[in-house]
């Protein structure tokens, strides 16, 4: 457990290091959100009815763009090489990987949320909802982002082949979070979809790691 | 070996296939004719959406086709990754496309029936929506599956990529049951019996029938072109190595 802790505070620290990589996802976050208001006119009803949509379409591809280099930097500096040969369990050394990657991207959401909901003119009453589905949902994307990552770290960068494997994945979870979003606006009943969303959780979270660690004991050499 | 590989070795399965491929592309071809007769003529048009309803008779297989080659694949893929059966990396490899292009059939079919019929070329229901990502995973395999040179560890990531898609099939699946959705329930594989005219049923499955030849015949082609390249890429291989 101790080896555990340490790991995850040296991806943590491995992250907080890593400025260029923070503020590259704090800006693609606020500029997505900035720029959808020009994209679909500035009505204030409009842009009201569509925040959390917004907010969640940015979040999504916010972290396509972080998942990117989940395990890339590690197989370039050898990091991977010593992963796969540590006496650690390799599911353990995924896990505080994902945890820390996924700590990395509430912590970004949650300082920009504010702004964000701001901008667009968000009703009040829908940002506990929104919080809660992106408390949920976030690992979501991460977890199988991690999966993908994994599945293509080997190959030559095709920027679009690790987005092509992950939408198919990424629009159930995209559905259920703006149907609770949408919910709170209209006053229905929320908890279902976020209820989905945590089911979808508490089935990832255990198995990911696992798959990811046979993933790279096999498909990696 | 919990399966046995009776037809694991290439050279079987190849002498296996150039005697089946003959009476499967005969077999697709009459029952096209047939089915197309029938479909095109030989039926009634329907009470509420006229002549427009013969499109379905092409893309309800399709939709059926595209859906079970997914199945397939994953079971086979399910096998190759349990059982390393040779042969299940070149199943999947031969038919995806085929399965891609079907998924893409039926939802270019649905799109030309649903201009007339719902006065809109698409709508975001559940049962569109599910399809089309049906067609993504297609299209997310044949990508991944290409970007490996190396065909152990990129029928590996397939298998494990198809695997995970899975999940998809029972929503498509139920998305007429569980949502309201604009697609009509299924009116042929239910608990009570088809609902369907039988006038209609029986052209229906003749069409399902050309397309499960046709589709037989293809992957089968497929798959023999995929062993003599991976032949040819072997011997190359081989001859490099010599120089």
């Amino acid at each position: 457990m101790s080896d555990f802790l340490r790991l995850l505070r040296f991806d943590l620290r491995l992250h907080a290091r890593q400025l260029t990589e923070w503020a590259a996802l704090v800006l693609f976050f606020i500029i997505v959100v900035l720029l959808l208001p020009f994209a679909i006119g500035p009505e204030p009803d409009l842009l009201r009815r569509l925040a959390s949509g917004l907010i969640w379409l940015a979040a999504l591809l916010m972290s396509l763009l972080a998942l990117e280099k989940l395990f890339v930097t590690d197989a370039r500096d050898g990091t991977l090489d010593l992963m796969l040969l540590s006496p650690l369990p390799l599911p353990l050394i995924v896990f505080g990987k994902l945890l820390a990657q996924i700590f990395l991207m509430l912590l970004v959401l949650a300082l920009m949320i504010g702004p964000a909901a701001l901008l667009l003119g968000m009703n009040f009453s829908v940002l506990p909802v929104l919080l809660a589905s992106l408390a949920f949902g976030v690992p979501v994307l991460v977890l199988l982002g991690g999966i993908a990552a994994a599945v293509t770290v080997g190959l030559q960068r095709n920027p679009a082949l690790l987005t092509l494997l992950l939408i198919p994945f990424y629009i159930p979870v995209l559905v259920f979070a703006v149907a609770a979003c949408d919910a709170a606006l209209m006053g229905a009943q929320v908890t279902p979809h976020l209820l989905l969303l945590g089911a979808m959780l508490a089935l990832l979270l255990p198995v990911t790691p696992v798959v990811i660690a046979v993933v790279l004991r096999n498909v990696q050499e | 070996m919990p399966f046995t590989p009776r037809f694991a070795n290439p050279g079987k399965f190849l002498r296996l296939a150039d005697r089946v491929m003959p009476w499967l592309g005969a077999a697709a071809l009459a029952s096209f004719a047939v089915g197309i007769y029938f479909a095109l003529y030989a039926s009634p048009p329907d009470y509420q959406q006229g002549e427009t309803v013969r499109i379905m008779y092409v893309h309800v297989p399709a939709a059926w086709l595209g859906l079970m080659i997914y199945v397939t694949m994953a079971l086979a893929a399910g096998i190759g990754l349990i059982a390393r059966h040779a042969l299940a990396d070149i199943f999947c490899a031969a038919a995806a496309p085929v399965g891609a292009v079907l998924t893409a059939l039926c939802l270019v079919t649905g799109s030309i029936w649903g201009e007339p019929t719902w006065g809109a070329w698409w709508v975001w229901d559940a049962r569109l929506t599910s399809v089309l990502i049906l067609f993504l995973l297609y299209c997310g395999y044949i990508v991944l599956r290409r970007a490996f040179d190396d065909h152990e560890k990129g029928g590996k990531a397939g298998a494990v990529f198809l695997l995970l898609g899975v999940v998809n099939i029972p929503i498509i699946h139920f998305s007429v049951q569980w949502w309201n959705t604009l697609h009509q329930p299924a009116s042929v594989f239910r608990m009570q019996g088809p609902s369907i005219a039988p006038g209609m049923l029986r052209p229906l499955l003749v069409m399902a029938l050309a397309y499960i030849f046709y589709v037989g015949f293809v992957i089968l082609l497929r798959m023999k072109m995929e062993l003599l390249a991976r032949r040819i890429e072997a011997v190359e291989m081989v001859r490099e190595e010599e120089v």
